[in-house]
């Protein structure tokens, strides 16, 4: 060959390449490159065009229960007095051409404090959704049908199941979607259960007057996720905290030795 | 021309650069698809204790039960059959309280705090069962004891009812440093009008806390005291 054929191929290849790059990246969706999360003291997320680090509850580097409590217990009637709640607003900022954000919320606790009694519960509502997320136990037994007839695994499997959606559905009625400038408020619900903490507070009962000061933590991984609306996308951003969270939790437990 | 300027150099390398650059770039917006705010937040749960803290007050000295050695009407030291003295904390561990202003034990001196720790958010009463004696013989009597409460306002006496006082605020603890709530204060104007002469009067203290949400079920009550 040559050495202008050989320059003349160099020279496609490069116009080439560059056509693949910029046709791959023509083919994401044009809201990927906008989204991005910012935190101010009010607890709202904005999702806009650059990254930055935030933190969900400032200042509160410990949230404290002031008592444990037990969703199944119907004679436990002062539930709400002890639970921990937690409201995020998140929005859509993007400006720039108007695409739509799936949002996801992902709670991982951590170690053990599923085994020592801790619990969630998440809703996200639209902030022109007039309908109230439930708050008080009551409102938790309805939403959830729970009775003096409910069993524990019965509660926990409708629990689950509904924070399964809000962190990975596909399905076109549970996702959640936020148009550009939509606002939508993310309402945590947090507790834990009395009897599963006793063991871990070393047979110390925490509800009344003990012998020593048994201290029981609950690390718990708290991510809003927000994605462009495709379920590949979806999975991708799971797949990515699954890792960061593999990746945190070996941190912490080299910390502990 | 066009051939020569594809030849130069400068502008392959030009070429070579934005590539890289726009790649860089590309890839770096790609990254931001699945951005999320991902924090690690830690709960806590703790229990608390609470203990009464009993003791005397002469003038400005504390002095404990078990260090109060009591005496008979003409100052002699108390003994018993051993020959060691008596003093005004009982092998029950009830309180002995004198109805001479004259002795260490003297009811008008006898106060009360309580001391607790730990975290969470409780309810606190305190129960005093009382043991009354003339001349050994125990002894029934009516009256409640007129203590002096500290901040008065605070605390609900249900004696007639369980023999306790409830303190009516929540009382949040705060971890392993130990705080104190004053109860029974010294009063040398205690009225003891209602209690008959040459009693005896011995007292137990406990203190009792509950989380806020439990006191239903471990107190067994549907509402508290002082609640209308």
């Amino acid at each position: 060959m040559s050495t202008a054929k050989k320059r003349t191929v160099k020279y496609v290849a490069f116009v080439a390449s560059l056509i693949i790059v910029i046709s791959y990246f023509s083919l994401l969706s044009p809201t990927s490159a906008y989204f991005y999360k910012t935190e101010t003291k009010s607890t709202t997320i904005t999702f806009e065009m650059f990254d930055v680090k935030q933190t969900l509850f400032e200042n509160e580097n410990v949230l404290k229960f002031k008592g444990a409590t037990k969703i199944c217990d119907t004679n436990e009637t002062l539930f709400d007095d002890v639970t921990i709640v937690k409201e995020i607003t998140v929005k859509n900022n993007n400006r720039v051409n108007g695409a739509d954000a799936r949002i996801l919320v992902d709670i991982k606790p951590l170690e053990k404090s599923v085994e020592n009694g801790f619990r969630y519960v998440a809703f996200i509502k639209k902030s022109t959704d007039t309908t109230e997320s439930p708050k008080t136990k009551a409102e938790l037994a309805e939403k959830f049908g729970i009775d003096e007839n409910s069993s524990k695994e019965d509660i926990e499997t409708k629990i689950d199941a509904h924070n399964e959606k809000l962190r990975s559905s596909n399905e076109d009625e549970d996702k959640f979607i936020l148009a550009p400038g939509e606002e939508a408020t993310v309402r945590i619900i947090f507790w834990v259960e009395y009897d599963e903490v006793q063991n871990a507070a070393g047979g110390e009962s925490v509800w009344q007057n003990a012998g020593s000061i048994a201290n029981v933590e609950f690390p718990c991984q708290i991510s809003i996720i927000a994605t462009q609306d495709n379920d590949g996308a979806v999975e991708d951003a799971l797949t990515e905290k699954e890792t960061t969270t593999q990746e945190t939790t070996v941190e912490e437990t080299s910390e502990n030795q | 021309m066009k051939k020569k300027f594809i030849e130069d150099k400068k502008f392959r390398l030009i070429v070579m650069l934005l590539v890289t650059v726009f790649i860089v770039t590309s890839f770096s917006f790609a990254w931001f698809i699945m951005r999320a705010t991902d924090e690690t937040q830690n709960f806590s749960v703790a229990n608390f204790q609470a203990e009464p803290y009993c003791y005397f007050k002469n003038g400005e000295n504390e002095v404990l039960p078990e260090n109060i050695e009591l005496t008979d009407e003409k100052g002699n030291p108390i003994t018993d059959e051993e020959g060691n003295a008596v003093v005004a904390l009982d092998d029950n561990g009830l309180i002995v309280l004198s109805t001479n202003p004259g002795d260490d034990n003297y009811i008008g001196n006898f106060c009360v705090d309580v001391k607790y720790k730990g975290d969470g958010a409780g309810y606190l009463r305190v129960k005093m069962v009382h043991e009354y004696s003339i001349n050994g013989m125990s002894n029934q009597h009516p009256a409640n004891v007129p203590y002096k409460i500290a901040d008065e306002g605070d605390w609900h006496d249900n004696r007639g009812d369980d023999y306790c006082y409830y303190y009516k605020n929540e009382l949040d603890a705060d971890g392993d440093a130990e705080q104190t709530l004053s109860f029974i204060t010294a009063n040398n104007d205690i009225d003891l009008g209602a209690l008959a002469d040459g009693i005896v009067i011995k007292v137990a203290v406990e203190t009792d806390m509950v989380q806020i949400n439990r006191y239903p079920q471990i107190w067994g009550m549907g509402k508290l005291p002082w609640e209308p």
